[in-house]
């Protein structure tokens, strides 16, 4: 079921500006029939969701076709004239992003420039995933979430906020783990391949390529000791960024102008509500709030104009320009 | 058991030469006294005593020498071994077996542990050496399940650690012993005064609730709480096979609540109880698992602190019905 603002909605409500069969309609279809309750504060955020999902499938295929090679991590290469190779505490060289270089710049590299690079299958997942939000976010925004990039396995910026989780429904764009268990010693970089779930029965897992949950099981169980009683198998969990926190970096970074307001005091239980409509169409309901803050947001609707409401920063402000980031 | 090289009194001449005067020196001995005497060059090779270090070292030697088939059956196999482990993309070459394969088996598992043993003090010679080091390591750890190196895997991690070098397959091999013992190892690192050390000591522990992978000011406390879980779930520990290729944070080892619950040791591979239960325990455990996961770790944690404050108490509390026991408990009952 998916509940927009509390209320149930429909998949034909929702979907028609997604051509039948694609992978937006497939995963609002899944969401809807499922007996797990999928709830969004607006349908801009499921919307996000949906073209982040779509973006991490493309991303996928796009490092699958950019001539990347598979390396264990002591073999591991990268392109010098954006990063430079730093040890974690497990000794493996991880790529870190270079003093003066665009994240944007270095993340889109791997693709563009593939053949430079060699890694194992983890840090291909936070590749993907990066330029998955590369193409969805607008620029500025990626290079400040992420500006110090470090490639380094599973390490990743904490504003990726990852989950994972084992699930009812699982979701093309999900991450998911081919587990080994009976690995031969002498390769344990086969123990298991991280992939993502691509939507069409298929996966990429960086090393064996895109490939069916079959084709890939057949893979691994090629690395397995002499004698192997365990065959290869799908992991049942999977993970996933925070869509919402990703989303409120593009939908709600920017100032938006009030065009009107509704305030409310509820005296018995003395909190505060105020809700804000945009110019923009979009309405933001805000509380509850003690009574000075509820003063605060009064005083300055009723008497300034115009009036810009961040979202993000969560911040009423007379200035158009995002606080603090004005010149001086 | 292989008595570690260490407690021998004796000394191989070729690790006499190679510790006091160095790589080079060692090459250039081992030709000078193949071309005077190609015998007794053999014979420095095969000397019991001699170090997996300075077998290694000499590969290229013993190769222009064609004297592979003169060594010993432990300097063979090794060096078969070695071979094998550094070219994994080509054919892996047949072991020459002159054994009878029973004690070909147990002479593979000697020979892994007289290279690890005997060869662990020169780690990080090269990356090649690493990458045979790690082999033996997991090889002996998931082929041989073999706990007595398991003290010599765990500083090799540590020193690893310290010098940052290259320690993840290690590491790796080092869990898939699934062996709780391997945990109390890391612990101890706790409190070492090296930021280092017990930084990756709370790395590797973080799945144990109380670590902190952050706090670095209290390692004996951390210690001490680590014991105290340990203590309560040592039994019951089931390994899981999570490890640092899948996520960030694994969780090796989770706790086997139905053991937990009714005191009974679990199989660290499955997490199943071990031992055959009664028609009675398997009613208790049927209406055990009908609760979440949290609620069942909760009640098979008072559980295991009843059984231990007193054995018959917790005999009639545990056949009492489950939620009766819930609801006192929520009165305040129990922990």
């Amino acid at each position: 079921m998916i509940k927009i603002a509390g209320t149930s909605v429909s998949p034909s409500s929702i979907n028609g500006q997604w051509p039948s069969g694609s992978i937006e309609r497939d995963i609002i279809d899944s969401m809807a029939t499922s007996e797990a309750v999928y709830a969004y504060d607006s349908l801009d955020l499921l919307q996000f969701e949906l073209k982040l999902r779509a973006n991490i499938i493309a991303a996928s295929k796009d490092l699958a076709q950019s001539g990347v090679k598979f390396a264990g991590f002591s073999d591991s290469r990268c392109n010098l004239d954006y990063w430079y190779f730093k040890a974690n505490e497990f000794g493996l060289k991880g790529f870190q992003l270079k003093q003066g270089v665009k994240p944007s710049t270095a993340i889109t590299n791997i693709i563009t420039k593939g053949s430079k690079y060699a890694f194992e299958c983890a840090t291909a997942m936070v590749i993907v995933y990066y330029n998955a939000v590369f193409y969805t976010l607008p620029e500025d925004t990626f290079n400040k979430l992420f500006a110090g990039i470090y490639l380094n396995g599973w390490n990743r910026d904490e504003d990726l906020r990852f989950t994972s989780d084992k699930r009812v429904d699982y979701f093309p764009g999900d991450y998911m783990y081919f587990k080994n268990p009976d690995v031969n010693p002498r390769t344990p970089e086969w123990q298991g391949e991280n992939v993502i779930d691509l939507g069409d029965g298929t996966y990429y897992g960086h090393g064996i390529g895109i490939q069916t949950a079959d084709q890939m099981i057949d893979s691994l169980n090629a690395y397995r000791k002499p004698g192997a009683t365990r065959s290869a198998y799908l992991m049942d969990m999977a993970g996933y960024p925070d869509f919402k926190y990703l989303a409120m970096h593009e939908l709600y970074a920017a100032e938006r102008e009030v065009q009107d307001y509704q305030v409310g005091w509820w005296h018995d239980t003395k909190h505060g509500v105020v809700v804000l409509h945009f110019n923009d169409g979009g309405d933001l309901q805000i509380g509850p709030l003690t009574y000075a803050d509820y003063m605060s947001f009064v005083d300055t609707l009723r008497n300034e104009k115009p009036v810009y409401y961040n979202q993000l920063q969560k911040v009423l402000t007379t200035l158009k320009e995002p606080v603090g980031e004005g010149e001086t | 058991m292989t008595t570690p090289i260490e407690n021998k009194e004796r000394i191989a001449v070729l690790d006499q030469v190679r510790l006091k005067d160095g790589i080079d020196k060692l090459k250039k001995t081992f030709q000078e006294s193949a071309a005077q005497d190609k015998e007794a060059a053999v014979n420095s090779l095969n000397h019991e005593a001699l170090q997996f270090t300075s077998l290694f070292l000499l590969r290229d030697e013993i190769e222009k020498l064609a004297i592979l088939e003169q060594l010993s059956e432990r300097n063979r196999i090794a060096m078969e071994i070695v071979e094998d482990v550094l070219s994994r993309d080509k054919e892996s070459p047949t072991a020459s077996c002159r054994l009878p394969i029973c004690d070909y088996i147990q002479m593979v598992h000697s020979v892994l542990r007289w290279m690890l043993e005997t060869g662990s003090k020169d780690d990080g010679l090269s990356a090649e050496y690493i990458q045979v080091l790690d082999t033996t390591a997991s090889l002996l750890t998931t082929v041989f399940r073999d706990e007595m190196v398991l003290p010599i895997i765990a500083d090799l991690i540590f020193t690893r650690a310290e010098k940052e070098l290259f320690n993840y397959y290690l590491i790796w091999a080092f869990f898939e012993a699934r062996e709780p013992y391997t945990l109390d190892l890391i612990a101890n690192r706790l409190r070492s005064p090296r930021v280092k050390e017990a930084k990756l000591a709370r790395r590797l522990l973080a799945f144990v609730p109380g670590i902190d992978v952050h706090k670095d000011t209290e390692g004996e406390q951390q210690y001490r709480t680590f014991q105290l879980w340990l203590e309560e779930n040592s039994p019951f520990l089931h390994y899981r096979g999570e490890s640092f290729q899948e996520t960030s944070k694994p969780v090796p080892y989770d706790v086997g609540l139905k053991g937990k619950y009714l005191g009974r040791s679990v199989s660290v591979d499955s997490g199943e109880i071990l031992s055959p239960l009664t028609k009675e325990e398997n009613q208790i455990l049927e209406e055990f698992e009908k609760d979440d996961e949290e609620v069942k770790d909760s009640i098979a944690t008072s559980s295991e602190v009843k059984r231990y404050q007193s054995l018959e108490d917790w005999d009639i509390w545990i056949r009492r019905p489950l939620k009766e026991r819930k609801k006192v408990e929520k009165l305040g009952g129990s922990r």
